[in-house]
């Protein structure tokens, strides 16, 4: 790089998403911190290693296939018919590694200079980008299934979801040319069903296989509330999500290109710099800043009020008020925002315990709700409310919904809706529970009787945490009638 | 040995900068073999250490065992 401007871009670039990768982490943190308070004592460390390990698991398998699918699938199947050349995403590639820019020598690969000297400045940092939502998709799986799976069945099931099924949903619905934006003019800039809504749907695929925890619902069926181990835990584990969050929004926008140029529209008109979200439209971190606050303080505000101030759905809601937000938080008004937000939480907080009702399924941290409901009800709220907007820069009258007068795919409802639907049942519950049944079959899927009510942390490890008598004793009668076959 | 790299005088040249560039492939089946070799043993530890819990349990009975629940490390050896 010898263009001074030009250097300056593409550094600037890089070392912007490194720092989003970086305040990412956080969120397997607040996970990690979450989870550990919404388990009891006896399952602990079982909780916190599952979902440890699905860090190195995930990004090893994103390295060797998960990134080349997010570019190789984007047309794929309904524009071309044949995948798209990834030469600088496949895991031999030599840009998959340190690289300074020159000449790609071992491969024949067709990188023009320009691309080589981008993708060795870019790859991993955008590699590492869009392993943080791996990271995060996978890791909203493992609160609802606490308590109860088994550490190999989980890491084979983040591996699929993390590795695969996310990633392709993003080359569908979340690239600047993905066929879902092109056909369905398809918008869900900061990931609401992209991220959240397949998350959602993986997780209730394979909560219908694994079942309830034991002692979840007495006999007549009436739900039990589990006492989470440390309520601080859990608040400070979500605090620490709302963190990461932002590195997260960050993440989905690309931070500096000239939007009249090659790379974009290619109109001749005089250079115009922005930000634009990942379908290359333009927006701001002023603008999603507004949004994310206003749209968690819409959710905190719902949140407290569905359920009467309890902590962990008031900071659920929060959480659950940004992601029905996201969809549209690129465009939204901030008040809008917040008004969408609490939409959503109402929404998140009356299905979860109407679905736990009705059909006993035991999501033991509502990650269903808050991921999955909301996602879902803010994509589908999306299109209603972007309806008309252009939905990505590549014309050719080609959209099924509606086309502006250049030619571009418009934002609508229908095509919001497909993709929700898309997301969550298609893309997500399906091949979990499908997953999740072929496990069961093979006996991986969940720990024996007599583990669970002993508790999951039958390893020699020791204590790690004090212990909260009165929050755990509630529950040790529960599973004392359980052991003798009463309750 | 390889280094790749000799010298940094015309750094606008080169390429992949790693030692023994040219053996992707192998790096890649390696870690292939890595990745699904970490499964088959987790797999096995998982189900042994559960196994071991169980017969420990059937042995002093669950009821006991929920007594000492949250010390396991004194009721399960690992060998």
């Amino acid at each position: 790089m010898s263009d001074g401007l030009d250097s300056l871009m593409v550094i600037f670039t890089e070392f912007y998403y490194w720092v989003t990768v970086v305040m990412m982490f956080l969120i397997h943190v607040g996970f990690c911190v979450y989870e550990v308070g919404a388990s009891r004592r006896k399952n602990i460390q079982h909780t916190l290693m599952k979902n440890t390990m699905l860090i190195p698991l995930v990004t090893i398998t994103f390295y060797f296939f998960g990134w080349w699918v997010y570019w190789a699938f984007p047309l794929f199947p309904l524009i071309e018919t044949s995948l798209a050349a990834a030469p600088f995403a496949v895991p031999w590639s030599e840009l998959m590694g340190t690289h300074m820019g020159g000449s790609v020598t071992v491969q024949t690969e067709s990188l023009t200079a320009d691309d080589t000297m981008y993708w060795a400045r870019i790859n991993g940092v955008f590699w590492a980008a869009f392993l943080l939502f791996s990271w995060t998709t996978a890791s909203i799986i493992s609160g609802a299934v606490i308590e109860r799976i088994k550490t190999q069945a989980f890491l084979i099931i983040v591996v699929l979801v993390g590795s695969f099924t996310w990633i392709l949903d993003a080359a569908w619905g979340w690239s600047w040319n993905g066929w879902m934006v092109q056909l369905w003019g398809f918008h869900d800039a900061y990931a609401s069903s992209v991220v959240h809504g397949i998350a959602g749907g993986s997780a209730l695929g394979v909560l219908l296989v694994l079942g309830p925890r034991l002692g979840k619902f007495a006999a007549d069926g009436t739900p039990r509330d589990i006492p989470q181990n440390n309520p601080w835990f859990v608040t400070v584990g979500l605090f620490l999500i709302y963190t990461g969050f932002w590195g997260f929004y960050a993440a989905c926008n690309v931070p500096i290109i000239d939007f009249n140029g090659p790379l974009v529209l290619a109109n001749g008109n005089e250079a115009f710099f922005t930000a634009t979200n990942i379908y290359l439209t333009p927006t701001s971190l002023s603008a999603i800043t507004f949004n994310f606050l206003m749209s968690l303080s819409g959710g905190l505000l719902a949140g407290y009020v569905v359920s009467r101030g309890d902590p962990f759905w008031s900071y659920s809601g929060g959480l659950a008020g940004v992601i029905t937000a996201s969809s549209g938080n690129d465009l939204y008004h901030p008040i809008e925002a917040m008004i969408i937000a609490m939409v959503g939480v109402w929404i998140a907080y009356k299905m979860h315990h109407w679905v736990e009702r009705k059909f006993k399924l035991d999501d033991a941290v509502g990650a269903v709700a808050v991921h999955g409901y909301a996602g879902f009800a803010g994509t589908v709220i999306a299109g209603f409310m972007l309806w008309g907007y252009p939905s990505n820069v590549v014309g050719g009258d080609i959209g099924w919904f509606g086309n502006n007068a250049d030619g571009v795919a418009i934002i609508n409802p229908i095509g919001n809706f497909l993709g929700a639907m898309l997301f969550f049942w298609v893309l997500g519950f399906l091949p979990c529970w499908i997953l999740s049944k072929v496990l069961d079959g093979m006996g991986w899927l969940r720990v024996p009787r007599e583990i669970e009510l002993a508790g999951l942390d039958t390893h020699d490890y020791g204590d790690s945490f004090p212990y909260h008598a009165y929050r755990d004793t509630v529950m040790e009668d529960v599973d004392r009638e359980l052991a003798k076959g009463q309750g | 040995m390889s280094t790749n790299v000799e010298s940094w005088s015309d750094v606008a040249s080169l390429g992949a900068i790693y030692p023994f560039p040219g053996i992707e492939w192998p790096l890649v089946i390696i870690g292939v073999l890595i990745w699904l070799a970490w499964h088959c043993w987790q797999i096995r530890s998982e189900n042994k250490e559960y196994d071991d819990a169980l017969r420990h349990y059937n042995e002093v009975g669950l009821d006991a065992a929920l007594d000492h629940r949250g010390r396991h490390d004194s009721m399960v050896t690992h060998d």
